[in-house]
């Protein structure tokens, strides 16, 4: 879906695509409120990008003036396809992430061959995340009990040093005790190592898998053949 | 006449580096390795979760005046530390969640921009004992210049800009970036060096 998203440069497809998503999301059960907080955040995106479109792309149909600053109408649909192809990236994306398990997301890594040092990290990363954003909100919390108004976005950023410094210390003094934990259990002692779960591609995978094969060199014979019918 | 110093070979009288793997291109410890995903969380949690947003509400996401500093500290950390792969690896968890979140219409080409970055800051860190304020400023320069270059052609792919508009919005990113960066950087790193958490 982000190649489709990515390769295709028509509204229409777009935002059948997008639709693609959310049918698959409640198929799947994901219910809407899950994705609603990203998809609310990214209208103010989508509003500022179709706004940007409509100053930069200059034509005969004026739509607004102000001050000078005048909005043509020539920019909406170039507005309105870069909105759609990002709410197509950023849903299929998100909804990847809610149904990997960061478990089966290593051993899938580890299927492809990737070292277990290496596919370890993505799973570990997944899991910190969490974890550092309740540090963070320790330390917002902290500086406060000192004193510092930290309330509202502009504050945050202007006070961005006192709580980026002891955010980055006390992130790398756990990076600390996650290593030495780690090693302690013998990371990275042998080349190959054991795991309690392994991951086998089932015939259903298989078939999925060559579905999804054949859908793409499809869809790369058409574009060829008929490149305009998708831009 | 020479000394040991750790795991680096310093010249008496010369000026000690402040990481003492700094002289190292590659760095395959547990602890680099983590810290590489640490440092990457960080930044996401930093940019994704506030400036990234702030950026793209001001700007639509053309250009990064506030994230580009912070993404800039924590590589520049991440590179002079724990060396590579801990800088791909923190670049690389950054533009990973950056894609997930959707934090920003460009995030795709932050997995190009976070392949070079580190290279440049580890290269050009080997050189320089980065015990100045204005080492910061000599790493940071060509490490914004060519590392930030990839964005250039997302920016005018993604929004449909001209080349020219899409140079000049690069142009005022690498600028924010770059005074932000060499700041903060400077005074981090000093703090990291220490408190001896990298060692």
């Amino acid at each position: 879906m982000l190649l489709l998203s990515i390769t295709t440069g028509r509204p229409v497809l777009l935002a059948t695509y997008l639709l693609l998503i959310l049918t698959a999301a409640a198929a799947a059960g994901v219910p809407f409120v899950h994705l609603w907080p990203t998809a609310r955040a990214m209208l103010s995106v989508a509003a500022v990008i179709v706004f940007i479109q409509l100053l930069l792309h200059p034509g005969p149909h004026p739509l607004l003036q102000v001050d000078g600053i005048r909005l043509y109408r020539e920019g909406f649909p170039i507005g309105l396809e870069v909105a759609l192809r990002i709410y197509c990236i950023v849903l299929a994306s998100l909804l990847t992430f809610i149904w990997m398990d960061p478990t089966a997301l290593t051993l899938l890594l580890l299927k492809t061959g990737l070292n277990y040092r290496y596919a370890m990290l993505v799973g570990l990363s997944l899991r910190t995340f969490p974890l550092l954003e309740r540090e963070l909100g320790k330390i917002y919390d902290s500086q406060q009990a000192r004193g510092m108004e930290l309330r509202g976005t502009l504050r945050k950023l202007i006070r961005l040093i006192p709580v980026m410094m002891p955010f980055v210390l006390r992130a790398l003094r756990r990076a600390n005790e996650i290593a030495v934990a780690m090693e302690l259990r013998g990371f990275g002692y042998r080349k190959e190592r054991t795991w309690q779960r392994t991951i086998v591609l089932g015939s259903r995978d298989r078939v999925v898998l060559v579905v999804l094969a054949v859908a793409a060199l499809v869809y790369a014979g058409l574009r060829l053949t008929d490149p305009g019918w998708f831009v | 006449m020479s000394v040991k110093t750790g795991t680096i070979q310093g010249v008496v009288g010369e000026e000690q580096p402040l990481s003492r793997h700094q002289l190292q291109i590659f760095r395959f410890d547990a602890k680099a390795l983590v810290a590489g995903v640490i440092l990457g969380v960080v930044m996401t949690i930093i940019n994704a979760g506030i400036l990234e947003r702030v950026d793209t509400a001001l700007t639509g996401g053309t250009w990064f005046p506030l994230a580009g500093g912070t993404h800039s500290t924590i590589s520049v950390i991440s590179g002079l530390f724990f060396r590579l792969p801990a800088g791909w690896i923190t670049g690389e968890t950054n533009a990973l969640f950056a894609v997930i979140t959707g934090s920003t219409p460009v995030s795709w080409a932050f997995l190009i921009n976070n392949a070079i970055y580190p290279v440049i800051v580890v290269l050009v860190s080997r050189v320089l004992s980065m015990k100045k304020w204005y080492h910061f400023a000599v790493l940071l320069a060509p490490a914004i210049l060519i590392g930030y270059s990839p964005m250039i052609p997302a920016t005018y792919s993604v929004f449909h800009l001209t080349w020219g508009l899409a140079f000049k919005f690069q142009l005022l990113t690498d600028v924010a970036a770059f005074a932000i960066a060499t700041v903060l950087a400077y005074l981090i790193s000093e703090a990291i060096a220490r408190s001896r958490v990298a060692d």
